[in-house]
């Protein structure tokens, strides 16, 4: 069995821990799941997406679960049963990514769905639809869907070895555009420099997308870095604002530090995994999980090194130090996610 | 260092709502930093989240406001 814990910012029941507990929670407390009120479920999270107010959770069977605010039906369900609570979305699923009030779900038929709102082309239905419940979007035939993601206002999916995108893209963010700051139907892209290179892994902030190859990062968009860090063979990842090259057990950052941000490197914990929300992240280090950067809504849990009502978290903060073994960590809009397997 | 400014935007990329009045642009909390029309026409150009403590400063020229008074006509 697993238990899903969580903190932070819970103004639209984001955290699924009930309805009443609309408030920051700066402890982990667990998710709960309709129709299941021991707060333990039975299959493996996969992984743990957020929108602005909302968090979806894929489980590795394919179920997908939503909770938070369902107001234009990111949460991809039209009617929630009881608010406050992770509820199923129809279907089966393989993948899916958030943005700020929008979800794209992508199916085992190679079909990718949408559902939400988005004013800048983030649901990809063209100029006149800026809402949606869940709809299929377009189909990919005699290509495989690798993965998808999603930040603010722009999304991209990589199909075998092409990057398809929609949304905002008046910072560049979504490559070679021409004249245009929104891009309203999926487009298959053109980034400058990737030609005939493989594409690694790619990722979103919240005005930009870092695309690794197999040996450099290119960056699309606004962020301002004196120079684009090269470190081969790193995991890439991104806050809205920054950006973090995960490798040999330790996390070099790029980027804002308004808030604490950047890693802070002289904690030296072996860290075996990362995951990065809006303005702070998660480190899993020993069965032990860590937090840093921005932490003004609980999400990196209660101060230990500075008052106790300073926003930053400029060194790493013990979230989890329980004796469950830790299986995923996941981050949103000032929320945290630790999910624990139970015997 | 209280004061510390999150980042900086350019007015274009909020949204301006003509029955409020207010710029918005999301925070990285999940609400949103919001700024009124008449404030930046008097100088201001910080925009507060009414959740948290966070601030971005707007990028604008005076003149960038004028399209927006004229949606209020
Ligand atoms: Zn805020």
């Amino acid at each position: 069995m697993f238990q899903i814990l969580s903190c932070g910012s819970n103004g639209s029941c984001q955290l699924g821990i009930g309805e009443e507990n609309d408030i920051d929670q700066n402890s982990l407390v667990p998710a709960l799941f309709e129709g299941e009120t021991s707060g333990q479920i039975a299959y493996k999270p996969k992984k743990i997406v957020c929108g602005g107010n909302h968090t979806m959770i894929l489980f590795e069977n394919g179920d997908l679960y939503s909770s938070g605010d369902n107001t234009y039906g990111q949460c991809g369900y039209t009617e929630q049963i009881k608010s406050g609570i992770f509820q199923k979305v129809p279907g089966q699923w393989l993948d899916a990514a958030c943005g700020w009030e929008y979800s794209i779900l992508i199916n085992s038929n190679n079909q990718v769905f949408v559902c939400g709102k988005g004013l800048k082309g983030e649901l990809g239905l063209g100029t006149s639809v800026t809402e949606t419940h869940l709809t299929e979007l377009f189909a990919v035939s005699g290509k495989h869907i690798i993965k998808v993601k999603s930040c603010m206002n722009h999304t991209i999916l990589q199909c075998n070895d092409e990057l398809w995108g929609w949304g905002s893209c008046r910072k560049g963010q979504l490559g070679t555009v021409g004249n245009v700051k929104v891009l309203y139907t999926p487009t298959k892209l053109q980034f400058e420099g990737l030609e005939n290179c493989e594409i690694v892994d790619f990722c979103l902030g919240r005005e930009f997308t870092i695309i690794q190859t197999k040996n450099k990062l290119l960056k699309f968009g606004k962020l301002i870095l004196d120079s684009l860090p090269e470190v081969p063979g790193s995991e890439v990842g991104t806050m809205w604002s920054s950006i973090h090259l995960f490798k040999d057990r330790t996390i070099n950052s790029f980027g804002n530090n308004s808030h604490g941000q950047l890693f802070p490197s002289d904690d030296s914990v072996p860290a075996e995994r990362m995951s990065l929300g809006s303005e702070h992240g998660l480190i899993l280090a020993n069965n032990v999980v860590y937090t840093w950067g921005w932490g003004e809504h609980g999400n990196c849990g209660v101060q230990t090194k500075r008052p106790a009502d300073d926003v930053t978290f400029d060194y790493l903060n013990v979230l989890y130090s329980g004796s469950h073994k830790v299986v995923l960590v996941g981050t949103g809009c000032a929320t945290s996610w630790v999910v624990i397997e139970i015997d | 260092m209280s004061e510390t400014i999150y980042d900086e935007i350019e007015i274009e990329d909020f949204t301006f709502d003509p029955v409020t009045q207010l710029f918005q642009y999301p925070c990285p909390c999940g609400d949103r930093f919001a700024v009124a029309l008449d404030d930046l026409e008097d100088g201001e150009d910080i925009a507060v989240c009414p959740s948290c403590s966070l601030m971005v400063r707007v990028i604008f020229e005076p003149e960038d406001l004028e399209e927006f008074r004229e949606q209020l006509k």
